[in-house]
C-alpha cells in the first residue's frame, strides 16, 4: 500500500497531464475531454480553495481559543473573514447583487482597496530605501547601470513638470525602454518559459512529484 | 432605522474607515507597530474571505448548485462527485489522513503541468522568438513600412533588431551555468568566451531591463503614494473646517 499509493498518484497526473495535452495540440479530436478535465480542475481548485480558507480559519480560531501570542490579531482576522463572508454571501442570496452589489463594493472600496494602495504606496519609500542601500552596500559597475537605467526611465516616463524635457532625450528613452529593456526583458521571459517546459516536463514523465509520492 | 439612512451613513463611515486603514499602513514608514499589523491582519481577512465567496458564487453556484437547482435529475451526477470530491479533499486537513487527499492534489498539478506547458510554449516561446526573428524579415518589413508610411530607418529597421537579438540571446546564456572540466586537478568553467564575453554583456542587459521595470514600478509605487496623501488630504478637509 505504501508503494501503491504514490505510484496510482504519479500515473494520474502523468494520464491527467497527457490528456490535456493532446487536446491542446488536437483539439478535434480531444478537446472535448480537455475541456471536461479543465471543468474538473477548476472545481477541485475552488473546493481547495475553501479548504485553505477552513484552514485559515481554524489556524487562527485555535490562536483565540488558547489565548496564544498574537490572540488579538487572530481574533481580527477570523472576524473580518467570516464578517466578510457573511456580507457578500446576504448581498448574492437576499439583496440579488451579487459579489459586486452594493454592501460588497463598500467592504471591497473601504477596507481592501484602501489597504492595497496603502502597501503600494508603501513600497516606494522601501525601494527609495532599498536603491540607496545598494548604492552603498554593492556600488560596482552593474549597480550603477541599474540606477542609471531607473532613473532614465523614471525621468523620461513622467518628466518634472517645470522641466522641458529636451527633445534630445527621447531617443534615449527608445533606445532604453525600446530596444535595450526589451531584449533583456524577452531574454528573461524565454528562460522563465523554457524553465517551466522543463518543470511540466519533469511532471508528466513522472520524474517530479511535488504531490507527496 | 430606514435602508436611505443606512446607505447614507455607509458613505462617511467608509470614508473613515479608509482613512484609519491608510495611515495604520502608511505608519509602517516609522517601523513595524501593532497598527501595521492590525491593518495588514485586517487586509488578510477581508481578503480571503472575499476570494472565498468568489471560488464559490463563479465556480460551485455557476458550475454545480445552480444546474442542479434548476435540472436536479439531470444534474445529480455532477453534484454528487463534486460532493464526494470536497469530503475527499477534506482528508488533507489532517495529519493523519493527508495521505489519502494525494491523487486529488496529483490530478490538479498533471492538468496544471499541461496548461503551464502549453501556455509557455504557445503564449511565450513561439511570439516572443516570432517577435525577435520578424524584423529579419524583409518582404515583412517592406509590407510594415508600406502601411505605416514611415521611411526605412537605420536604428529602426537595422540596429534596433540587431540588439534586440544580441540582448535576447546574451541574457539567456547567462542563465546558463553549465561547465566542462578542464583536465586533471582543474575545476570545471565556463568556455572563456561566455565566461569573459557573453556573462558580463548579459548582466548589463539585466541591469538595464530590471532598472526600467524598476523605474516602472518605482513610479506606479509614488502614483499611489500621491493618491494616498491626496485622499487623506481630502478626509480631513471634508471632516475638519479648515479655514
Amino acid at each position: 500500500m505504501k508503494k501503491l499509493l504514490p505510484a496510482a498518484n504519479a500515473i494520474i497526473a502523468v494520464i491527467a497531464g497527457g490528456l490535456v495535452l493532446l487536446g491542446t495540440f488536437f483539439p478535434t479530436l480531444f478537446g472535448d475531454l480537455r475541456q471536461y478535465l479543465l471543468q474538473w480542475a477548476i472545481i477541485l481548485a475552488a473546493l481547495a480553495l475553501w479548504l485553505g480558507v477552513l484552514n485559515l480559519l481554524s489556524v487562527h480560531w485555535k490562536k483565540v481559543r488558547q489565548k496564544e501570542t498574537g490572540a488579538g490579531y487572530s481574533a481580527v482576522l477570523v472576524f473580518f473573514l467570516l464578517g466578510t463572508i457573511a456580507v457578500v454571501v446576504l448581498d448574492i442570496f437576499l439583496w440579488s447583487g451579487g459579489p459586486v452589489g452594493t454592501w460588497s463594493q463598500w467592504v471591497f472600496n473601504n477596507l481592501q482597496k484602501p489597504v492595497e494602495i496603502s502597501l503600494l504606496a508603501l513600497l516606494a519609500v522601501v525601494l527609495a530605501y532599498a536603491a540607496a542601500r545598494l548604492l552603498s552596500r554593492r556600488n560596482n559597475t552593474f549597480s550603477i547601470v541599474f540606477l542609471a537605467s531607473a532613473v532614465t526611465v523614471m525621468l523620461l516616463m513622467a518628466p518634472v513638470y517645470f522641466l522641458k524635457t529636451p527633445s534630445i532625450l527621447d531617443p534615449l528613452r527608445q533606445a532604453i525602454s525600446g530596444v535595450l529593456a526589451v531584449a533583456g526583458a524577452r531574454g528573461l521571459l524565454l528562460g522563465v518559459a523554457l524553465g517551466t517546459v522543463a518543470a511540466a516536463l519533469r511532471v508528466l514523465m513522472g520524474t517530479e512529484r511535488p504531490y507527496g509520492g | 432605522m430606514n435602508p436611505e439612512t443606512i446607505t447614507a451613513l455607509a458613505d462617511p463611515i467608509g470614508l473613515v474607515v479608509g482613512f484609519l486603514l491608510t495611515i495604520m499602513v502608511l505608519s509602517y514608514i516609522l517601523g513595524d507597530n501593532p497598527l501595521f499589523r492590525l491593518a495588514v491582519y485586517i487586509f488578510i481577512g477581508v481578503a480571503s474571505g472575499y476570494a472565498a465567496v468568489l471560488a464559490f458564487y463563479n465556480v460551485i453556484y455557476f458550475q454545480v448548485i445552480r444546474p442542479l437547482l434548476e435540472n436536479p435529475a439531470g444534474n445529480l451526477a455532477l453534484a454528487v462527485p463534486v460532493l464526494i470530491l470536497f469530503l475527499w479533499l477534506l482528508t488533507k486537513a489532517s495529519p493523519r489522513l493527508a495521505r489519502l487527499g494525494n491523487p486529488l492534489l496529483a490530478y490538479l498539478v498533471g492538468v496544471g503541468a499541461a496548461v503551464a506547458l502549453s501556455g509557455a510554449v504557445m503564449g511565450t516561446i513561439l511570439p516572443q522568438v516570432g517577435a525577435t526573428v520578424n524584423p529579419f524579415d524583409l518582404s515583412l518589413a517592406a509590407q510594415t513600412q508600406s502601411q505605416s508610411g514611415q521611411a526605412p530607418g537605420l536604428v529602426r529597421y537595422i540596429l534596433g533588431p540587431l540588439f534586440i537579438l544580441l540582448g535576447t540571446v546574451v541574457t539567456l546564456a547567462y542563465f546558463h551555468f553549465g561547465v566542462r572540466p578542464k583536465g586533471e586537478g582543474l575545476p570545471p568553467q565556463r568556455p572563456p568566451l561566455v565566461e569573459n564575453v557573453i556573462v558580463p554583456l548579459g548582466q548589463i542587459f539585466i541591469a538595464i531591463t530590471f532598472g526600467a521595470l524598476f523605474g516602472g514600478v518605482y513610479a506606479a509605487a509614488l502614483s499611489a503614494l500621491v493618491n494616498r496623501v491626496g485622499f487623506l488630504w481630502e478626509v480631513i478637509l471634508r471632516f475638519v473646517p479648515i479655514g
